[in-house]
């Protein structure tokens, strides 16, 4: 009976606090608020470059067609949304915008270009020339658009350039054949590789793609990032739960508590049951809060998803408590829950995603609490799992709740019944 | 006066680094995190040089679909092995390898007839790297072969209207010949290196710059080092409310000082001790792990001093608006972690909307991530960034003032 009035009594004061309520409630909010409006248009698992309106120079120092061609398909409608070409002479101070963070890359298509690749005269072999893209190294996704737009450009080019060089080498070999009609082919070849004849907008050979394995959603990035700050503000509440212990002891209200009849065993489990309380109900605000603001579907099955809030606020509480009972004092509580919260957020996946984690990175992440409650949930929220599926994810986070548990109640007691 | 303000400092330093734990906090913990991002970082050199395993089911009656098979074997990146359906299929739904393609029977005669066709690729979604990779070489063989078709068809056609296939021509090739023919040239044509090729290179000063499409993790190491050297600062402004609260700041008042020299050396202390957590992520990453921090150690020391300046300042402010070490927390992390984000020290900003990509040069993290890629992957000196250090100075300085004056010590 102790043990839940002092539990209670700490959950009211803790909710009472309207700063504190901030740490509890309002950041993982505010932030999954920000992450979303930051990916808000990314669909985390479809094709499509997130980008638009990437800045891009063209400096065309080509007098002939082909550079007009670059240029005519890069400042095209159908490209109007991907990219904001802006047109200069100068190929250094183009470059010197791409440090200056001004433009992503910068395209440059040489002197003389049109006239090393298109042929002297009909018949004559197809010469060879290059583009530099100068591209943003602090850039990851811009260039390689950037490099694959020139690319397809310069593929319709070689296509159309040789078919005119091979037409024109394949008819000659039978010039014997066709007598004075050969003479034609100079007023044949340009009419016939005229841009009409070929269609660069249908892609002949294509993928019809599928996939095999688990099959994914699409997920977007509130559904990965709400349940992601969720666990990782609820770690920092668990630990400056546990870590209240100690404000009460320096402040002379524990070694009161103390001279009543009640065992410190009780004392301490009801200041836990305090802080499990608290997380429960932090969790549960959240999962509300999201599903009724962002509307975040947190899945199908109730259960499964109880299962996991509560045993990953068990094993987080007791990871604080356990941490605590080791601490000299609040400063350095302070400072040990900190640095664990953050390292278990880092590796556990609220930052980053986990996917592609192997070796032992992935090893190191699977350590952490983070990483169980957040594989538990987002088996839950994205892939729609039920009870059964979870069950892995749910006995980890029990065993280590059990564990912290077990070592941390006799180190408190030990602490202070001296 | 400065040599109280150093007292105070060293009293700090010596206070907060007294018990051997929060010493090895306060050391290890720029250690851990350097360890995770080396760890990181080592993830993520790129797709091995290894061949991805494609399975290939080539059905067709024709030639062209060996044809494809051969632009597939071209391919360095792809190791292919021909298959039948079943087992392909029987071997992607066990999921143990990465990706089929399958070749239709009637190929090579829908393509001759000039008709577009889709292929069948199936990949299995656990290596969705590999799948990318396959994927597009894939993709690149065959509009190697439809180039190669568009261009006998265009050959084709001139022959035509050259009158070659007219009847009764001695001598004259088949059109089906003809047309295999231009094929064959054009894809040893293509083979022996296309008129055009594109080039990408990194527009940086540094010597030896990277590949010209970086992967991931090679751009965060500055990244996660401005998020924890913020959350560094915040713990070390947060002592102060947690001294405030102790009674032992109070205490401090008692000496002949006057508030501001206590605020200046306690200020001095946690700015030192910040500074030096950095340094020592900066020093053990580059020595122990590797990890890239540009060729400019003045200015990577000028930015680092710049930006732990500003959060320290940023740390008193918030010090100043709360009052209770557990507020401190909740208010520091629900400041850093937007900073983080906005600042672009979580991911690239070139991915989140351009009115976020301007608001992150008026913030000390976006400043900072400016300054460190201008050093680092740039490869710019000093002087250019000169402008992000003074920034960060005169946010520092403004957020010290209003903190500083705010802050109440009892």
């Amino acid at each position: 009976m102790k043990v839940l009035r002092i539990a209670w009594k700490d959950t009211l004061t803790r909710f009472r606090d309207r700063k504190a309520l901030i740490g509890l409630l309002a950041a993982p909010l505010i932030i999954s608020a920000l992450i979303g409006l930051a990916f808000g248009n990314i669909n985390f698992g479809g094709s499509e470059p997130p980008l638009s309106h990437i800045p891009i120079i063209l400096v065309n120092e080509d007098d002939g067609q082909l550079g007009q061609v670059y240029e005519d398909v890069l400042t095209s409608d159908a490209l109007a949304d991907l990219l904001d070409v802006t047109k200069m002479d100068d190929l250094q101070a183009a470059r010197i915008q791409i440090e200056q963070g001004e433009a992503r890359a910068v395209v440059h298509i040489p002197t003389g270009f049109s006239n090393q690749i298109i042929p002297a005269s009909t018949g004559a072999s197809v010469g060879q020339a290059s583009i530099k893209i100068f591209t943003d190294p602090t850039s990851t996704v811009a260039p390689v658009i950037v490099k694959s737009i020139i690319e397809q450009i310069s593929a319709g080019i070689n296509t159309v350039n040789l078919a005119a060089e091979i037409s024109a080498q394949q008819a000659m070999e039978y010039a014997g054949i066709l007598g004075p009609e050969l003479a034609r082919l100079a007023e044949i070849l340009p009419e016939e590789l005229s841009q009409e004849n070929f269609d660069f907008e249908t892609q002949k050979l294509s993928l019809n793609k599928s996939q095999v394995g688990e099959v994914q959603q699409d997920i977007n990035a509130f559904a990965y990032f709400v349940p992601g700050m969720a666990v990782y503000f609820l770690m920092f509440s668990m630990f400056g739960g546990a870590r209240s212990i100690l404000d009460e002891e320096s402040r002379g209200t524990l070694p009161r508590l103390m001279t009543t009849p009640t065992p410190i065993s009780e004392i301490i489990l009801g200041k836990m049951g305090g802080t499990f309380l608290t997380g429960v109900l932090q969790f549960t605000i959240l999962m509300l809060a999201s599903r009724y603001i962002f509307q975040l579907s947190w899945g199908n099955s109730l259960l499964g998803l109880a299962m996991i809030v509560l045993l990953t606020v068990f094993a987080a509480s007791g990871l604080g408590a356990l941490l605590t009972s080791f601490t000299r004092n609040q400063l350095q509580a302070n400072v040990v829950g900190m640095t664990v919260s953050l390292v278990f957020g880092a590796l556990g996946g609220s930052f980053f995603s986990t996917q592609n984690l192997t070796g032992a990175l992935d090893f190191a992440s699977r350590l952490t609490i983070n990483r169980w409650a957040m594989d538990g949930l987002t088996k839950l929220t994205i892939s729609g799992a039920g009870f059964n599926e979870v069950l892995t994810e749910a006995a980890v986070l029990g065993v280590i709740g059990l564990v912290t548990y077990a070592l941390a109640i006799p180190a408190f007691q030990r602490r202070f019944v001296k | 006066m400065l040599r109280k303000i150093f007292a105070i400092a060293a009293l700090h330093l010596k206070t907060t680094y007294q018990s051997r734990s929060a010493l090895l906090f306060g050391l290890a913990m720029p250690v851990v995190f350097t360890l995770v991002i080396g760890a990181a970082i080592g993830q993520q050199e790129g797709p091995a040089a290894e061949a991805w395993e494609l399975f290939v089911v080539n059905e067709d009656r024709g030639e062209l679909g060996s044809q494809l098979v051969q632009n597939l074997e071209a391919n360095p990146v792809l190791e292919v092995r021909l298959e039948d359906a079943e087992t392909t299929r029987a071997e992607l739904d066990a999921e143990e390898i990465s990706a089929g393609l399958f070749i239709p029977e009637d190929f090579s005669a829908r393509l001759l007839d000039g008709e577009s066709l889709s292929l069948d690729f199936i990949a299995n979604i656990k290596d969705a790297l590999s799948g990318q990779v396959v994927e597009q070489a894939v993709q690149a063989a065959l509009n190697e072969l439809a180039s190669s078709i568009d261009i006998a068809a265009a050959s084709l056609r001139v022959a035509t209207r050259l009158g070659l296939f007219e009847p009764g021509l001695a001598g004259a090739p088949s059109e089906a010949d003809y047309q295999r023919e231009a094929i064959d040239s054009a894809r040893a044509r293509m083979q022996s290196g296309p008129p055009i090729t594109v080039q990408a290179i990194q527009q940086t000063q540094r010597k030896e710059p990277g590949d010209a499409i970086p992967l991931g993790f090679n751009q965060s190491s500055p990244g996660i080092a401005v998020i924890f050297a913020m959350f560094f600062v915040m713990a070390g402004t947060s002592s102060l409310v947690v001294e405030r609260e102790r009674g032992t700041l109070s205490r401090l008042m008692t000496a002949p000082v006057s508030k501001g020299i206590i605020m200046a050396g306690k200020l001095l202390g946690v700015y030192i001790s910040a500074s030096v957590q950095f340094a020592i992520m900066v020093l053990f990453g580059v020595f122990a792990l590797g990890v890239d921090w540009g060729a400019e150690p003045p200015g990577i020391i000028l930015m680092i001093l710049a930006f732990t300046f500003s959060i320290t300042g940023l740390g008193i402010l918030v010090a100043s608006m709360v009052r209770t070490s557990s507020q401190i927390d909740a208010v520091s992390t629900i400041l850093i972690m937007p900073l983080a984000g906005l600042g672009g020290a979580m991911w690239p900003l070139e991915i989140v909307p351009q009115w976020m990509q301007q608001l992150a040069v008026f913030l000390p993290s976006g400043l900072a991530m400016r300054g460190f890629h201008d050093l680092i992957t740039r490869g710019l000196g000093l002087q250019d960034v000169l402008l992000e250090a003074g920034a960060l100075v005169a946010f520092g300085v403004v957020f010290l003032a209003v903190g500083a004056w705010r802050f109440k010590y009892e």
